[in-house]
């Protein structure tokens, strides 16, 4: 451990202290399911914290940004190699109950559903800012887009939905 | 400011921190704009669909919050390394912790119908939706009361929203003409087509045998009782990978009204009721309802696989035909009747008023029978068409428990020398108390 590594390390241990929830619940919204998603964000910490900590540690400039950016990709690897896409089967999304535990995993689920009827620029977009309760200039850095970008597929995800809505296609078949 | 202006400025009024100027310039606009107000309600309640649960948000932040302060001294490094260290090792613990507190034990002992039971009733009672499709044998004008063994399957489409203490439902019977009922949380409304809808309080049992599947947890909860009261015959357990079913063998008031007639009175029939529930959550998953009529089981009504919490739309479900509002009649609304008939009309049995209202559809001429049809008028071209040129005889009348009304049987000879056993359903519980039609035919 060195001295480059020791402000990366606090900077990554006080990042779980305070986004814990929020990268938790964008997991856990991204990947529809619970265990995946905590599962996911123990993978993406030890990832993060094994490059800071290598022996060519990396320095991170806005470990924010990078960590929901891997924890993304990461979350997209996993519903890749679940061979599925974000769509989940609409068995289980029927099977809500609630309950303390069931209906919160199956909260996931229904609005992991929701957000793959959209374009996952914009579900992404909505995701952080709902369940990651990022801003949207924190947005634009975690994803390096642009402030109106990020705005407007808000926005037209938001509309997208809306209409889906009015028109019932929310509606199981 | 303008409405271009408001439009590129909608999605601040959705961000983290909204500054209060722009939000109050926002405001103003829209209290002038109905338009402008219209356009961020909408994107409001989609928004506000996306929402994660109370509970959920809830328990995300528990779990959060055993996650220690770790905030390492720069002096000593080695304190710092197992400072962290300990942090990995004990967010693994937290998240073994989780990984307890969702998944099942796979050695759990199996659990007992009561339990099962209790657990699903509690389940159903606080979903906020759920949709199912219920397959019943009857016909899809029918009301929702009859079940006729003969017949085959009708689908119906059930769909529930709960708000707070408003309930909206939709009970939809698929084929020609079929049925609807309809509840907007202050009243219902049923129809066929765009045939005058008759209108009810919520307290008006519309619902028939559909009230323990709208209501699920009323069935389970009477299941319950019947096994804890020991008046069931048997109960019995099966499962596979993903579900347990229970099947309760128990007797309840027959709905098969032809044996009504048979027997005299409907009384009670042995029933099998299965029910399937999600071994991953102990939701009701769907419900089998078994009758036995002369010795033979016969599978009576069925529910595809029940829905929860599913994106159901109000607007849909309230849905009506567009029809003038004065159309539509109140089903406690006394029909019209001219003062000299009153009399005679209260005077008949209900035979007798099964009797005037045949022959009137059979010779065409149904002028002596509107206050019968108040409120159903429309039904009587058809129902002239069908009984048209028709003998009838042996009127008798049947009555149940569980219906306020009464079934007069009689046998039908079509004009082709065809026979048949018929019924029609009265009710005289309204004001003037005069028997209307109430179904059947």
């Amino acid at each position: 451990m060195d001295q480059k590594t020791e402000p990366q390390l606090t900077q990554l241990a006080e990042l779980m202290q305070t986004e814990c929830s929020n990268m938790l619940r964008y997991a856990c919204c991204r990947l529809g399911d619970r265990e995946e998603a905590r599962d996911a964000l123990q993978d993406v910490y030890l990832s993060v914290h094994s490059q800071i900590c290598g022996d060519h540690g990396i320095r991170i400039l806005d470990l924010k940004s990078y960590f929901f950016r891997t924890l993304a990709n990461h979350c997209i690897d996993r519903l890749q190699s679940r061979a599925k896409t974000t769509l989940i089967s609409l068995d289980d999304v029927s099977d809500v109950a609630d309950m303390p535990n069931e209906y919160t995993e199956k909260d996931y689920a229904r609005v992991t559903m929701v957000l793959a009827t959209l374009p996952d620029e914009q579900a992404e977009v909505i995701r952080l800012r709902i369940y990651a309760e990022k801003s949207f200039v924190e947005i634009a850095a975690i994803l390096a887009l642009p402030l109106s970008t990020v705005k407007s597929r808000f926005i037209y995800g938001l509309k997208k939905m809306r209409m889906k809505i009015d028109r019932n296609e929310f509606l199981p078949i | 400011m303008t409405c271009k202006e408001f439009n590129d400025r909608l999605a601040d009024l959705f961000d983290k921190e909204v500054k209060p100027q722009a939000r109050e310039e926002m405001e103003q606009h829209m209290s002038r704009c109905p338009e402008c107000r219209t356009a961020y309600e909408e994107l409001r309640t989609a928004y506000d669909m996306l929402q994660l649960s109370e509970d959920s948000q809830r328990e995300i932040d528990e779990v959060s919050a055993l996650i220690p302060s770790v905030v390492p001294s720069a002096k000593k490094k080695n304190k710092l390394w197992w400072a962290v260290a300990a942090s990995v090792i004990f967010l693994l613990g937290v998240f073994v912790g989780m990984s307890n507190l969702f998944t099942a034990s796979a050695t759990a002992a199996p659990q007992s119908p009561v339990i099962l039971f209790e657990k699903a009733i509690s389940y159903v009672q606080q979903v906020g939706s759920f949709q199912m499709e219920v397959y019943a044998r009857t016909r899809p004008q029918e009301n929702f009361y009859a079940l006729y063994p003969n017949e085959d399957f009708v689908k119906a489409n059930l769909q529930l929203i709960r708000e707070g203490n408003s309930v909206f439902y939709r009970v939809e019977r698929a084929g020609e003409r079929g049925r609807i009922l309809m509840c907007n949380g202050s009243e219902q409304y049923m129809w066929i087509d765009t045939d005058t809808p008759v209108k009810a309080p919520l307290d008006y049992n519309l619902l028939g045998i559909y009230a323990n599947i709208l209501y699920p947890d009323r069935l389970l909860q009477r299941q319950k009782s019947a096994i804890e009261m020991n008046k069931v015959e048997a109960v019995s357990r099966s499962e596979t990978d993903s579900t347990v079913l229970i099947t309760v063998d128990g007797t309840e008031w027959d709905q098969n009204i032809q044996q009504l007639y048979e027997t005299g009175n409907k009384g009670r029939h042995k029933v099998t009721i299965e029910n399937e529930f999600s071994k991953n959550d102990g939701l009701l998953r769907s419900v089998k309802y078994w009758a036995y009529i002369d010795g033979k089981k016969i599978l009576a009504l069925y529910t595809g696989p029940i829905q929860y919490n599913t994106m159901l739309s109000k607007q849909a479900i309230t849905a009506m035909p567009t029809m003038k509002k004065d159309k539509i009649k109140d089903i406690n609304e006394a029909p019209e009747v001219k003062p000299n008939r009153l009399q005679q009309l209260q005077d008949e049995t209900s035979e007798d008023a099964a009797k005037r209202i045949m022959a009137a559809l059979s010779s065409g001429k149904t002028g002596n029978i509107t206050e019968a049809f108040s409120g159903t008028e429309e039904y009587l071209p058809d129902y002239v068409k069908m009984f048209r040129g028709c003998k009838f005889s042996g009127f008798t009348k049947r009555t149940s428990e569980d219906y306020a009304g009464e079934y007069v049987y009689f046998h039908v000879q079509y004009p082709d020398g065809e026979k048949k056993l018929s019924h029609i359903s009265l009710r005289n519980d309204n004001e003037q108390h005069i028997w209307v039609f109430d179904g059947g035919l």
